[in-house]
């Protein structure tokens, strides 16, 4: 009865979860048919039934490519070193803001760094570009101190970094969003106590903030996990150039080219479905160290 | 990305010109054919003198009807009822020659050529097939499956579409239709404007420096040299990161086949075999030349990271007086240019030349498609009939047709050509530069208005040509006409070297390795110009290149074109 009584309840919920099931399934699940691609030479015209099947083929291929270890490196490089930046930029912000007391400037400062995350990569990508031509501020700036000018989209050396900076720039105001309404959930009785104890600023900071977050910040970090292989493709595609490869291509941008611009369906499917293999690993482990270290459920 | 949408207004533009001007320049050739075709289009030349007078356009007495493969025309705009297979196009053939089409298949765009290569191996071929590509047609030629169309062609074959056909000169127009000297296909055929790559200048610059334009690279070194001191903000010559394209902006096709490098072009060896252009010797001289040319920043210094845009804005800045393009360039990006100073003005040259006195200019593959006859079908001849009254409708010389209410209705709705039964675009090769050389004569009171009467596109351009002189510089789009008839459509008419890749196909080692190969080019390329690397590095770029598929490519191709 009680049984009845809940699904009874809950009904409506259900209804409003039916669309996106509908969108998912459609979107997200057929599609995964495709996958099978990867164990063929696919042939667009005799379909997927029609097209001869070469088993491990695609993934023996991939192994042998010169630019494979290079291009696994790459990706891994950008994508762990942005996690690491997205973790403690935000964060040092966060705290740095939660220290204002005026309100109304937190609250300019928080919308205007929130900004860029609305704006597309494309857009992001022509004004980087013009900040860093040879004529462009950021040389300019340079110049002052003497510095011969740089061509850092064409450098393998700045390259990296850069991505790893704009992509900060662009994400970081949507965490520290997410770090401020954790503090806020901190009960200002905690702060009211250490104070009469004694505590200076640092020492509230060790012992009351950062404990009080710690959830939020294991949890954000866990989750990020999910994201080692993902380096950001529209990042990399707008910004980068032949002249980079070296340090730049990674596994979208290559699957790109091999895919949609050579037209190797079934190489490019295979090096997809490897990368979402080991995504969806590291997606389960990091919801494990969720589940233990910041008790996140969604099961 | 690269195609923004001012760049596809252009191609629309131009393609738009092209169409509407077959009209007029079929006049030259279609003369002596038009009389026969009103006249004669219901008598039948009796059995006896057949040999002297065929009508091309002549009515077969008894029906004739062939089965065919043809492509789908994508979004089909058709009156209700009407389909691909009947519409007022096939009918009016049928009613002109009597002669009933049926399509065994269809398929649309990519699906058709794979389908195609795949009926080829069944062995079931219909009485008439569009190729899609050279390497089908190819193959057909060598399983002897296909017939031989040369005397269907000198007898049938109207005046007027020989008229198109020969336009290209040297039988260039059959140079990938021709196997031992029989013509086995009847090809499309791609205009000559496609491909030239032009050298623009600022001739506003030039006159104030009084210089000439630049005959030779170093030539060239020396103008742009003049210009950065002229203009001391300026970046010298632009370029793109893909250093050859067809019909692209900024790309260095014209400046590479100076040194005589064709890069991704196959050419010819010293043995006549066929070698990949982006590996011969003279390709590292050329490279070093440009090397040296950006190290003294003759060469914007930051090409390879600029999208086009960013070239674009540097053109339309006055920031770049010397950039390579296609004819159609004062549409976009150069009347920005104008926009921004009055006092600009760019022409077009068809520099640099070799070291002997030559300008070349690689071109894309001047046949997309073929139509082809299966080997034993009875009436080759209405094959030919078909397409001689299909083209002399398209190009609007066949008055019974251009007339009919049907006609009308079809443009009024905007069905596309492709319904007629032959997908092959046959255009008028030298359209372009005759329209502007025209246009020009007319303006410079050589010729009198007279002469335009018959040619649309020469008319509209002289029209628009005249408003700028008369106006100087009130409208960009007038500037632009008259900047392709005085100089970018002359410069197209000057002699050059027009010069065709040997295999524009794609092999099967292609498919795997041209992504590794692609890549490690275009790096070796961009380092050595911008001089992260030394020169000598394109000698490890060979050894590599064959290394890691670019030998079995080169005996696949030779083994695709016969060798």
């Amino acid at each position: 009865m009680i049984a009845m009584k809940n699904t009874r309840n809950t009904m409506h919920y259900y209804l409003m979860l039916l669309p996106g099931l509908c969108l998912i399934t459609l979107f997200s699940i057929v599609p995964m048919i495709g996958v099978v691609i990867a164990f063929q030479r696919f042939i667009p015209a005799k379909g997927i039934g029609g097209s001869p099947w070469v088993g491990w083929d695609n993934f023996t291929y991939m192994l042998q490519l010169p630019d494979s270890k290079q291009i696994f490196i790459n990706t891994l490089l950008i994508a762990v070193l942005k996690i690491i930046a997205g973790i403690i930029v935000p964060l040092a912000f966060a705290l740095m803001l939660h220290e204002i007391r005026l309100a109304f400037f937190k609250r300019i400062v928080q919308t205007v760094v929130y900004l860029p995350h609305f704006l597309s990569w494309v857009i992001l990508s022509g004004v980087i570009i013009n900040l860093l031509t040879l004529d462009g501020v950021i040389n300019a700036i340079l110049s002052w101190f003497g510095a011969e000018p740089v061509m850092f989209l064409a450098s393998n050396f700045w390259f990296r970094p850069l991505l790893i900076i704009s992509d900060v720039w662009k994400e970081f105001g949507f965490s520290t969003i997410i770090y401020l309404a954790a503090l806020t959930a901190i009960n200002p009785v905690q702060y009211e106590a250490a104070v009469i104890d004694g505590a200076s600023r640092t020492r509230l900071l060790y012992h009351v903030t950062l404990p009080g977050i710690r959830p939020t910040i294991v949890l954000l970090a866990t989750l990020s996990l999910g994201n080692v292989l993902n380096a950001g493709f529209e990042q990399v595609f707008t910004l980068y150039n032949p002249l980079v490869y070296e340090t730049a291509d990674i596994i979208d941008t290559y699957v790109y080219r091999v895919g949609l611009v050579d037209r190797q369906y079934g190489l490019a499917t295979a090096i997809g479905l490897l990368k979402s293999v080991i995504g969806l690993v590291l997606i389960v482990i990091s919801y494990r160290l969720a589940a233990k270290f910041a008790n996140y459920r969604i099961f | 990305m690269k195609k923004p949408f001012g760049k596809l207004m252009i191609v629309l533009l131009v393609f738009l010109f092209v169409l509407s001007a077959c009209s007029g320049n079929s006049g030259k050739e279609g003369g002596a054919s038009s009389p026969s075709a009103s006249g004669g289009a219901e008598s039948s030349p009796s059995p006896s003198q057949e040999e002297e007078q065929i009508d091309p356009y002549g009515k077969f007495e008894t029906p004739v009807s062939f089965t065919m493969s043809k492509p789908d025309t994508p979004d089909n705009k058709l009156p209700e009822g009407d389909t691909l297979e009947n519409n007022w196009y096939t009918r009016y053939i049928e009613q002109t020659l009597n002669v009933k089409i049926t399509h065994d298949w269809t398929a649309q765009g990519d699906a058709y050529n794979q389908k195609f290569s795949l009926s080829l191996s069944s062995g079931n071929l219909p009485d008439v097939m569009f190729v899609p590509t050279e390497k089908d047609l190819r193959s057909l030629v060598e399983a002897n499956l296909i017939e031989d169309l040369s005397d269907v062609y000198a007898k049938y074959a109207s005046p007027l579409l020989k008229g198109y056909y020969e336009s290209t000169g040297d039988g260039i127009a059959f140079k990938t239709s021709t196997f031992d000297g029989k013509l086995m296909a009847l090809p499309d055929l791609n205009v000559k404007a496609n491909g030239v790559q032009l050298l623009w200048l600022r001739q506003d610059w030039l006159d104030n420096l009084k210089l000439a334009a630049p005959k030779t690279v170093d030539e060239l070194a020396e103008v742009l040299r003049a210009f950065k001191q002229h203009v001391p903000d300026s970046v010298g010559l632009t370029g793109d990161a893909n250093l050859v394209q067809y019909n692209q902006l900024h790309t260095w096709n014209s400046l590479f086949a100076a040194f005589g490098a064709y890069p991704k072009q196959w050419v010819k060896d010293g043995n006549g075999k066929l070698a990949y252009g982006s590996v011969a010797p003279e390709m590292k001289t050329a490279l070093a030349k440009l090397r040296e040319l950006y190290a003294e920043g003759l060469i914007d210094k930051e090409f390879a990271i600029h999208k086009q845009e960013e070239e674009n804005a540097l053109i339309a800045g006055g920031k770049s007086g010397a950039m390579f393009g296609p004819w159609w360039i004062p549409w976009w990006p150069l009347n920005d240019t104008v926009k921004n100073n009055p006092k600009a003005e760019w022409a077009a040259y068809a520099f640099p030349q070799d070291s002997n006195g030559v300008f070349n200019t690689p071109m894309p593959p001047i046949n997309n498609g073929y139509i082809v006859v299966r080997k034993g079908y009875a009436h080759p001849e209405a094959v030919m009939k078909v397409l001689n009254v299909q083209q002399r409708a398209v190009v609007g010389e066949d008055p019974v047709y251009t007339a009919a209410p049907e006609t009308q209705k079809y443009k009024e709705i905007g069905a596309s050509w492709t319904n007629f039964p032959f997908n092959l675009s046959i255009a008028y090769f030298n359209q372009v530069e005759d329209d502007a050389l025209l246009a020009k004569d007319v303006l410079e009171g050589n010729k009198t208005t007279d002469a335009l009467k018959t040619v649309a596109t020469a008319k509209a351009w002289y029209d628009m040509a005249l408003a700028e002189k008369n106006e100087p510089k009130k409208d960009t789009n007038a500037w632009a006409h008259w900047v392709v008839v005085n100089s970018s459509g002359p410069a197209m008419a000057e002699p050059m070297n027009l010069h065709y890749s040997e295999f524009y196909g794609t092999t099967e080692t292609m498919l795997t390795k041209a992504s590794v190969l692609d890549k490690l080019e275009s790096e070796t390329f961009l380092r050595i110009i911008l001089g992260t690397s030394g020169t000598e590095e394109f000698d490890t770029f060979v050894d590599k290149w064959k290394k890691l598929g670019g030998d079995e490519i080169t005996a696949e191709v030779n083994a695709a074109v016969g060798n």
